[in-house]
């Protein structure tokens, strides 16, 4: 039953994340957004938990966790090119100090590779290791 | 010939004298204000609410209470480079008493009686309580000095002269530039966190336009629109603002970009009394 509403979830997050991108024209724009998106469906569930609005399950967390950590190493080659839409919220001082955005995001990988999510103690310290990556991020390289 | 000269002269004084009535600084008196003794403790929590650093520590400084300044601000008018505010006597303002502060926040004065540029949102300040301000000085004076030189601003002519500034706080300023608020939602959001400096859009000449409160506005930085927090394009409920003030996440999980980063950091550590305060006011702002 976890897992059935698990994938609903995911299906409503995902229809959702289509929506909103809807009218961005250029892909690689639209690629790099859907790699942003995804890391919010993947910590929401994570903050759901935590919160418990869904239940706690071990398997599931360490499976959104991984998986932010996955697109935070995908990021910086997501974000190689420099492309532009109306729609990207992108800041162009990410091709600027390009170095200094992909230490950031590999600061993320790398903290995600050493945490583990066994018990429901370890949502919190995992989803604020999340937050403050994310937020350091998004201060300086979007707008 | 000579009654249309002296009519023209007459003209051309008049204007000039309604012009330099308008744009005077004003004399500002503090000696009467009556005040208990100031607290920097409570000034340090003022200093959060208020969000001092948010503009005025250099880009990328993480250490809110290094306020060197720096930080640029693209507009139509031209680029606002914050000014250091720090406790150097050469470069920041060190050197003031706590009248030129008081003047400052409350009437956008310098001490040698210049009109700031409204990048400074003292329209908000102009609404913050005495007290406040006292408890914000005595936390002030312990902060450090930070000896960078400022950098002046690159404003486009007419904007860059001072004295027109009086026009446009004629304008948009509160009468006698005081309007205490004795509601403390509305005065968290609209005399210290300032919100709608941002949120709100302003007219061709920088004035917000009330009637579009907090609807959300143009990114004077160029790219992007600060988004509307007015309750019905929001969408959010209460609690879903309560955990954006405190964590930054948002209802999506995405998480708060740009400038509101370092806005989150201060509300993150207000009382949570007062993040739910803030989020009561967003949610009774009517669509009037």
């Amino acid at each position: 039953m976890k897992k059935v509403f698990f994938v609903f979830t995911l299906l409503v997050l995902s229809a959702s994340i289509l929506w909103a991108h809807s009218g961005v024209k250029d892909p690689n724009v639209m690629k790099r957004m859907k790699l942003m998106s995804s890391m919010a469906e993947n910590t929401k569930i994570l903050g759901q938990m935590m919160k418990k609005q869904i239940p706690f399950d071990d398997e599931i967390a360490m499976s959104s966790m991984k998986k932010i950590e996955e697109l935070s190493e995908a990021t910086p080659m997501a974000f190689k090119i420099n492309a532009s839409d109306p729609k990207s919220e992108a800041k162009q001082l990410i091709w600027e100090e390009f170095v200094a955005f992909t230490e950031m995001a590999n600061q993320l990988t790398d903290d995600l590779a050493t945490s583990t999510i066994k018990t429901y103690d370890d949502l919190r310290p995992v989803l604020m290791k999340t937050a403050g990556s994310c937020k350091a991020c998004h201060a300086r390289y979007r707008e | 010939m000579f009654i249309w000269a002296a009519f023209g002269f007459i003209s051309l004084s008049s204007v000039a004298l309604i012009y330099f009535f308008v744009t005077n600084p004003q004399k500002v008196k503090i000696d009467t204000i009556y005040l208990s003794e100031a607290d920097s403790d409570r000034g340090a929590y003022i200093f959060l609410a208020v969000g001092c650093s948010d503009c005025h520590v250099a880009e990328g400084e993480t250490e809110k209470t290094q306020l060197a300044g720096g930080q640029k601000f693209k507009t139509d008018f031209g680029v606002f480079i914050a000014p250091n505010i720090s406790n150097s006597r050469e470069y920041g303002i060190g050197g003031w008493k706590f009248d030129d502060f008081y003047t400052a926040i409350k009437f956008g004065q310098s001490p040698e009686g210049r009109h700031y540029f409204p990048a400074f949102p003292y329209v908000a300040y102009s609404k913050i309580r005495d007290q406040d301000i006292a408890d914000l000085w005595a936390f002030w004076k312990t902060l450090p000095s930070i000896e960078t030189p400022n950098v002046e601003h690159e404003i486009q002519f007419p904007f860059n002269i001072r004295r027109n500034i009086g026009i446009w706080k004629a304008l948009y300023m509160p009468k006698n530039f005081v309007d205490p608020i004795d509601d403390r939602a509305t005065y968290l959001v609209e005399a210290l966190s300032h919100c709608a400096e941002c949120h709100t859009p302003r007219s061709v000449i920088g004035g917000l336009n009330r009637s579009k409160w907090m609807r959300g506005a143009a990114n004077p930085s160029g790219q992007g629109f600060i988004p509307s927090i007015h309750p019905s394009d929001l969408g959010w409920s209460e609690a879903e603002v309560i955990e954006y003030l405190s964590s930054g996440f948002k209802p999506d999980f995405d998480v708060a970009s740009g400038k509101m980063v370092a806005v989150i950091e201060n509300t993150s550590k207000l009382s949570l009394s007062d993040r739910t305060l803030i989020a009561d006011y967003l949610m009774r702002i009517s669509s009037d």
